[in-house]
């Protein structure tokens, strides 16, 4: 009832505020320049490993010649969306390319020659959307290889899926057109003058999710957004009931989804939820126009508006891009004129990233390319002590404590950042922008993030290890059992064929009964230790050394006439295998043989030295690492030094950074 | 995946998001709080001699030595270093709360303890746990209280004339004994029978504590006497103001302090006349008015959130009445501010905030 009780006082224009926020200077000097349409580049290349998944499948060759809008991959799985050509011409790569990223990555990128024709397939529009089934329609969404044009580049199809999905009902389809970001003006030309096919896209949605209510958020600094929209809502009658137009104060970030929702229901929806499950759904203005565009005329995503802005440029405006053109080519088409150390920046300047290379495509996800000017906005200055004043804490929209996260993620105290809510963390850089002493916060909790996604990755691994392990633990014992009956039955054979008589009968049985209570004993002694070791990685074997002892008992085993020497170095074998396994992955090379440089002995004497004491001296390793507790603390920070390599360059230590600079 | 020889030649310039930032900056921050305790640095000299002028002097000389010195043994880069200000403010706080007279080697010892001990021994800028200031003042207090007693002045309009630049410096610097000029600054006074003590707080102390108090009750902070306690409370607002406005600090600290102590003294001056002072004197005497705007709004000693500041301040506010009003020293504030100092990380976690999307109900919007 309560629940209810919100949804009037949504209906009826109340809005809400979040916590924190910024207002930066909002630099919108592009505000009133119209979108235009740049000409065809003379190369494009598309990234594919988006369109891809796991087993998708490139549908065209190198050679090949492709028209406007050809679909060109089959993506495997419905988590991805196809790839489509944004103009005509041949196919002269697939190759791995620099993306658009600011490690300056490579991928699979396709690369098409233009004809500049820019011929096209044949758009089948449905011109009739309501006639046809919300799942279809979805279905056509992903097609057509939409997805959110707001930055994050999140599925369209499969938000709406899973809003409309059993069980969910959606009940409030915002719209946002908040556009936060200081600089960006691509979703307020947009408004300004796609207005109506906006609200056609608008009744699509809402065709398609049935919501109770559609809310447009607009900030209050785009006036003529607001007039046009509004214009155009006036135009349809049909919507006039479901479609409101909501005009929020300027704060950044209220274009982030959670804010926008907190804003406009007072909901406040946890970061472990998705939004799309509370019966809200979020779509960008320029995503809801895509959509319009591959519904009603039947167009795939080929374009995209992007704002283009910077003192270093002659020309600043809004740019209609093909996908795949290269930030250079844009840029020539804007007049740069560079500085030294420039920096063109993709998406806005607070939460956009500076490019190592400008020879990137544009994708989905840029919002805006910035060609800054020193004046425009200053390199950042050095770091200073944190002097606590709070101003990071009251600025977070997430009700973090930045500072306190910060030095928690610096001292490795991974655990604490999770604790204090590091997931959270929504990387929108309020923090680092109010901050007196210039601490690069953000830059570091990205850093955290990308940090314990390697942690948790290597947990999983360790994990799946420990239930080989196991399994393989399991199948070693039963194979030892199996040569264990195997042999008293040899062993009763030859008592038999000896003696024959029930009095030697009887003593072996004697012998028998003693040596089962005696294996029964060491099992026993040795279940516990499988127990207790400390399994985490898959039984690595120990270096030359420690092979060749093994070999060596191996084959004395073999050699040996004698049953109980058998049985003892089969024993052994398999205490001593267990062992090997339990080493935790940093003392298993090079740190064995430390451990037995400490005994002054040279590589060649631990040979011999091990063939005699490696039971014991492992025996003390390994509880030595028992008592130093817990392998996942020693394997996961000796994890994160190994995978230090793999981290991307833009999260190795500042120094590479430095370097790179 | 790895940086293509081609992006690498590039030579763009590479920085982390944001790329704008406020202009807000901690040497900012601290010369704002410069600029804000000028008003009450020349009122002081007005009403307690130049003095505060030479102390002010000393403790920077030191700190600044100081801080060359930390610099050298961290082997941080000297310019960078120095560039927070933040010793500048500690020296300027140390030159208002020690006694105007008292020798120059007190002054830097006390602010080399400042700096060395209390800042730099806990990590420095940031990390420090106490006051700086207020320790190093408390340092001496407890260390050489005879000369701490013997050196403060009584105040008074245009002590300045008296405890002129050469005057002052005479005693602090080469060590003539003080008591002449205090005798000197104190009939200056209309009454000067009246105050027992250096200061008003201490007089009236003494006379609670004996029993007499008819005489220096009921004073007025606007006449002759005593206006000086008035003006550097004004002085102080003027400066709080400004970092207010500057929003360097949040009203909410000051003002909460200031309604407790007064609330507070208001009550138990009511509740026991004869112990408590009154809750205007206990305003604007002593350092409540310095410790609401610049001591305990100082970022790195008290607690984090806003909340938990508001906490902090009514909790320092409480410990001042207390030890003001049952304590043995005339003043309390030091103690007081170093107290809850102690207890800030506490009221950090008391006062943890909730985490975003509490109370959020599964299924969201019904
Ligand atoms: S804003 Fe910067 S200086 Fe202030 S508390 Fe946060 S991290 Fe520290
Ligand atoms: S970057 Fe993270 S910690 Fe900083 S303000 Fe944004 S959400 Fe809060």
């Amino acid at each position: 009832m309560e629940a209810s009780k919100q949804f009037s006082k949504i209906m009826q224009g109340k809005l809400w505020k979040f916590f924190g926020g910024i207002k930066p200077k909002e630099l919108k000097r592009t505000q009133d320049t119209p979108i235009e349409e740049l000409p065809i580049p003379a190369l494009i290349t598309i990234p594919l490993d988006r369109h891809l998944g796991p087993d998708g499948e490139i549908l065209v060759n190198v050679g090949d010649y492709v028209k406007t809008g050809q679909v060109l991959t089959r993506p495997g799985g419905t988590r991805y969306v196809p790839a489509h050509a944004s103009t005509s011409g041949t196919v002269t790569s697939i190759a791995m390319s620099v993306l658009p990223h600011p490690s300056g990555f490579s991928g699979l990128c396709l690369t098409i020659k233009p004809d500049n024709k820019d011929v096209c397939v044949d758009f089948n529009g449905i011109s009739n959307f309501k006639e046809v089934s919300p799942r279809e329609l979805i279905n056509i969404i992903r097609d057509r290889g939409i997805e959110g044009l707001g930055g994050a580049q999140f599925q369209t199809a499969t938000k709406l899926q899973a809003a409309i999905d059993e069980g969910n009902v959606c009940n409030l389809f915002i719209v946002n057109g908040a556009e936060c970001e200081p600089v960006a003006t691509c979703d307020d030309r947009l408004m300004q003058e796609k207005a109506d096919e906006i609200i056609q896209g608008v009744d699509i949605v809402a065709h398609i999710l049935q919501p109770k209510l559609v809310l447009i958020a607009i900030e209050d600094n785009k006036p003529n957004a607001i007039k046009a929209m509004s214009l155009a809502l006036q135009k349809r009658e049909d919507l006039k009931d479901l479609v409101q137009i909501r005009v929020i104060p300027t704060l950044y970030p209220s274009g982030a989804a959670r804010n926008l929702i907190k804003i406009l229901t007072g909901i406040e929806i946890p970061y472990s939820e998705h939004t799309s499950e509370c019966g809200i759904v979020v779509d960008n203005v320029e995503t809801v126009f895509a959509i319009k565009e591959a519904i009603i005329d039947g167009k795939p995503l080929i374009k995209r508006v992007v704002t283009v802005d910077g003192s270093s440029l002659h020309k600043k405006g809004n740019a209609l891009i093909r996908l795949g053109t290269s930030v250079r080519f844009v840029l020539t088409n804007y007049n740069l004129i560079p500085q030294r150390k420039q920096r063109i920046i993709l998406g806005g300047p607070l939460m956009g990233f500076t490019i190592p290379s400008i020879d990137v495509p544009i994708t989905k996800s840029t919002t805006c390319v910035l060609a800054p000017s020193t004046n425009d906005m200053e390199f950042a200055p050095p770091e200073m002590n944190c002097i606590r004043c709070g101003k990071c804490a009251r600025v977070c929209p997430s009700r973090l404590v930045p500072y306190q996260l910060y030095a928690y993620s610096k001292a490795q105290k991974h655990n604490e950042a999770k604790k204090c809510g590091i997931d959270d963390c929504t990387e929108c850089g309020c923090c680092s922008f109010v901050c007196p002493s210039k601490i690069r916060l953000a830059a570091q909790f990205r850093k955290e993030k990308a940090i314990a996604s390697l942690i948790a990755e290597n947990q999983y691994r360790n994990l799946r290890a420990k239930e080989r392990m196991a399994i393989r633990n399991e199948r070693l014992e039963k194979e030892a059992k199996e040569r264990e009956a195997k042999k008293k039955a040899a062993l009763a054979r030859i008592a038999m064929q000896k003696n024959g008589t029930d009095d030697a009968q009887l003593k072996a049985k004697m012998i028998e009964e003693a040596r089962a209570r005696a294996k029964a004993k060491r099992e026993a002694a040795l279940l516990k230790q499988t127990e207790t070791q400390a399994t985490n990685i898959d039984p690595v074997e120990i270096k030359g050394n420690m092979l060749m002892s093994n070999a060596g008992l191996r084959q004395e085993a073999k050699m040996s006439i004698k049953l109980d020497i058998a049985l003892e170095a089969d024993t052994a074998l398999q205490e001593n295998s267990n062992i090997k396994a339990a080493l935790p992955f940093n003392l298993r090379q090079g740190a064995v043989k430390k451990h037995y440089q400490g005994y002054n002995a040279t590589n060649r004497e631990i040979v011999k030295h091990t063939q005699n004491v490696d039971i014991i001296e492992y025996k003390g390793v390994h509880t030595a690492i028992e008592s130093m507790d817990k392998n996942v603390a020693i394997t996961t920070q000796n994890n994160i030094l190994n995978t230090a390599k793999k981290l991307p360059l833009n999260l190795r230590k500042d120094k590479n950074q430095c370097k790179l600079q | 995946m790895q940086i293509t020889v081609k992006s690498a030649k590039q030579n763009l310039g590479i920085e982390t998001a944001p790329h704008i930032r406020d202009n807000m900056s901690t040497p900012r921050i601290m010369l704002y709080v410069i600029i804000a305790l000028v008003p009450a640095f020349i009122t002081t000299i007005f009403f307690f001699g130049f003095g505060v002028l030479w102390q002010f002097v000393i403790a920077l000389i030191s700190s600044l030595i100081c801080e060359v010195i930390v610099a050298f043994l961290r082997s941080y880069k000297l310019k960078h270093h120095l560039a927070d200000h933040a010793y500048i403010v500690t020296a300027l706080l140390l030159a208002l709360t020690l006694p105007p007279l008292i020798p120059w080697y007190f002054t830097a010892t006390a602010s080399a303890f400042a700096i060395l001990v209390v800042k730099h021994c806990f990590g420095g800028l940031g990390q420090n746990i106490f006051n700086p200031a207020m320790a190093g003042f408390i340092f001496l207090m407890i260390s050489a209280p005879s000369s701490f007693y013997q050196t403060y002045v009584t105040p008074s309009a245009y002590a300045y004339k008296i405890a002129s630049l050469d005057a002052s410096a005479s005693i602090i610097l080469e060590g003539r004994d003080p008591q002449e000029l205090r005798m000197q600054l104190k009939a200056n006074l209309e009454n000067a029978d009246i105050i027992t003590g250096a200061t008003y707080l201490e007089s009236i102390k003494t006379a609670k504590k004996s029993g007499i108090d008819d005489q220096i009750n009921n004073i007025d902070f606007l006449g002759h006497d005593f206006n000086a306690y008035f003006y550097l409370a004004l002085a102080y607002i003027l400066g709080g103001i400004f970092l207010i406005a500057t929003k360097v600090i949040l009203f909410q600290m000051p003002l909460s302090f200031l309604i407790t102590i007064f609330i507070g003294g208001y009550i138990w001056h009511n509740l026991a006349p004869n112990v408590s002072l009154s809750g205007i004197e206990h305003l604007l005497c002593g350092g409540t008015m310095l410790a609401a705007f610049f001591i305990i709004t100082d970022p790195v000693t008290n607690a984090g959130t806003s909340k938990g500041r508001i906490v902090f301040s009514i909790f320092c506010a409480l410990l001042i009445l207390l030890i003001r009003v049952q304590g043995s020293y005339s003043d309390s504030v030091a103690f007081a501010v170093l107290l809850a100092n102690a207890t800030a990380p506490l009221i950090d976690v008391l006062t943890k905030r909730r985490s975003f999307g509490i109370g959020y109900k599964k299924g969201g919007l019904q």
